[in-house]
């Protein structure tokens, strides 16, 4: 695992401690601490160093709020719940048909029993199985995209462009950041259609004084190649087709991409006649995405 | 799906906690006692014991956990949630979660507390999806917020106080906007979005000071570990 690699997995894990890490984002980071010990253990070092903010929490709670118990029916319910779920085990147990259960279901997708979900309103359960319908279809995708993610995150892909952009055909990716650290776009390429996809992230708000442009840079001083106008608007995406202004893919021969402003609707001069405001180089990754 | 069974190892004394162990597993003797992890803090090799327990279907042991350990959970709830009804479903949420992933829980990697802690949070924040509004709590001042937390950090085992000295060593180097980001997140479950309104900032930069904050978090706590 590189450095670059390890950093994106400390920060991921430390903001899934932190509780930013939200959605699919989440439930994808979960699936792969599932199976990743080095995540796990990004996770595990995060935890360790954040629990004495959460002891002095507990204290300041403890002199300020007048909590001093939890109701009885909470511990009720749980009971009466863990005592169904058992019960229904058990009937299910003397099925000689029926398939080996779990010791404990599931409770949360439990339908055969009264569970937690009898107890919440009707518009609440319609909710949680909206949510979990989405899971469902999330979790489906995960091992999809799981390589790709992991080559995303070599080059240290915002994770929400990486769960945006599951697009495999793609095998160059990279993100053009402001000083700040600002994450402005997002570059796919296709070397082999020598297609480029930019996402607007965090972009500059649309102006009509000015545009950003896209530009390849070729390595060994060989100048740069205009790609386009990128686009404005979180998510907005702009899709180049590189091939078509030379006979060569310059997706294969080049090294970075550039932004430059420029005057509205942009230059057709050969290179940028206004400040170049990011370079990024990019990397090519594995021909099997 | 297959019964997920597990067994004890048989450990002989108070101070060793007992782990939950797929039966599946074949595992010598000197294996078997390799994996039982030792804990200081008496609290904590209760809480253990009792998850291994809980890990076997125990409702006895299940209970005496609840009774342990449902008010700091509950507070950690209340915190996030403002609303005590909501919070009494969260924790009736999370309970269910532990009776059912008890057998995940592996004393090696964190804490029982912390364990727990975590899965009320992840609750809670999936509640807050569906909720939109906030009541600010004592952490509000975000001059305040650091040291009220340190005041609040006078004791504890010694390993604790290391932790927490290093921790809040570390945070005060980092600017206070994004200290502020972090605190806050952490102890309140604030989002992105959330934290981008608070600050009067874009979203964008909230999210840079996050993970900036982290990776100075990370250098510093390196150094002081």
């Amino acid at each position: 695992m590189s450095t670059a690699d390890r950093d994106w997995w400390l920060t991921e894990a430390g903001e899934y401690v932190l509780g930013t890490l939200r959605g699919s984002e989440r439930d994808l980071f979960e699936k792969i601490l599932e199976r990743d010990p080095e995540a796990q253990a990004h996770v595990d070092f995060w935890e360790a160093q954040f629990a004495p903010l959460e002891l002095s929490l507990q204290r300041i709670e403890k002199s300020k709020h007048p909590i001093k118990a939890v109701p009885d029916s909470v511990w009720q319910n749980i009971a009466l719940t863990v005592q169904n779920v058992e019960q229904n085990r058990e009937a299910l147990k003397l099925n000689e048909n029926a398939p080996e259960l779990s010791r404990k279901p599931d409770l949360g997708l439990d339908q055969s029993s009264h569970t937690i979900s009898d107890l919440i309103p009707p518009k609440i359960q319609l909710r949680r199985w909206r949510a979990l319908a989405g899971l469902s279809m999330a979790a489906s995708l995960i091992m999809g995209v799981m390589f790709w993610q992991q080559q995303a995150a070599t080059v240290g892909l915002p994770s929400d462009v990486i769960t945006a952009s599951n697009d495999s055909g793609y095998n160059i990716i990279s993100v053009l950041r402001s000083e700040d650290g600002t994450d402005l776009w997002a570059i796919f390429a296709e070397t082999a259609t020598g297609e480029i996809k930019a996402v607007a992230l965090d972009a500059p708000a649309e102006s009509l004084d000015r545009s950003h442009q896209l530009w390849v840079v070729l390595p060994d001083n060989a100048g740069v190649r205009s790609v386009g106008l990128l686009p404005y608007g979180n998510g907005n995406v702009g899709v180049f087709d590189s091939n078509e202004s030379t006979d060569q893919s310059i997706l294969t021969t080049g090294s970075a991409f550039a932004v430059s402003l420029e005057p509205y609707g942009g230059t057709d001069t050969p290179a940028p006649t206004g400040p170049v405001i990011g370079v990024r180089e990019f990397t090519l990754l594995n021909d099997e995405i | 799906m297959q019964a997920r069974k597990v067994y004890f190892l048989y450990t002989g004394g108070p101070d060793i906690c007992w782990l939950p162990m797929p039966l599946s597993q074949e595992l010598s003797f000197n294996e078997l006692n390799a994996k039982i992890t030792t804990l200081d803090d008496p609290i904590e090799k209760k809480l253990c014991g009792l998850l291994a327990e809980v890990a076997a279907g125990h409702k006895q042991a299940f209970e005496e956990l609840y009774l342990e350990c449902s008010l700091p959970l509950y507070r950690v709830l209340v915190r996030i949630l403002n609303v005590e009804a909501v919070a009494q479903e969260a924790l009736q949420e999370t309970f269910m979660k532990i009776w059912s992933r008890a057998d995940q829980y592996t004393p090696s990697r964190a804490s029982p507390m912390v364990w727990m802690t975590r899965i009320a949070k992840n609750q809670a924040i999936d509640t807050l999806r569906y909720q939109h509004t906030r009541i600010d709590h004592e952490l509000d001042d975000s001059e305040n917020a650091l040291s009220l937390l340190k005041e609040s950090n006078t004791y504890g085992t010694p390993e604790h106080m290391e932790l927490a000295e290093a921790l809040f060593i570390c945070l005060d180097r980092l600017e206070d906007k994004p200290r502020y980001c972090v605190i806050r997140a952490y102890c309140e479950g604030y989002s992105h979005e959330e934290l981008s309104d608070l600050t009067d900032s874009p979203i964008g930069t909230v999210k840079s000071w996050i993970r900036r904050s982290l990776k100075s978090l990370r250098r510093c706590l390196d150094e002081h570990g």
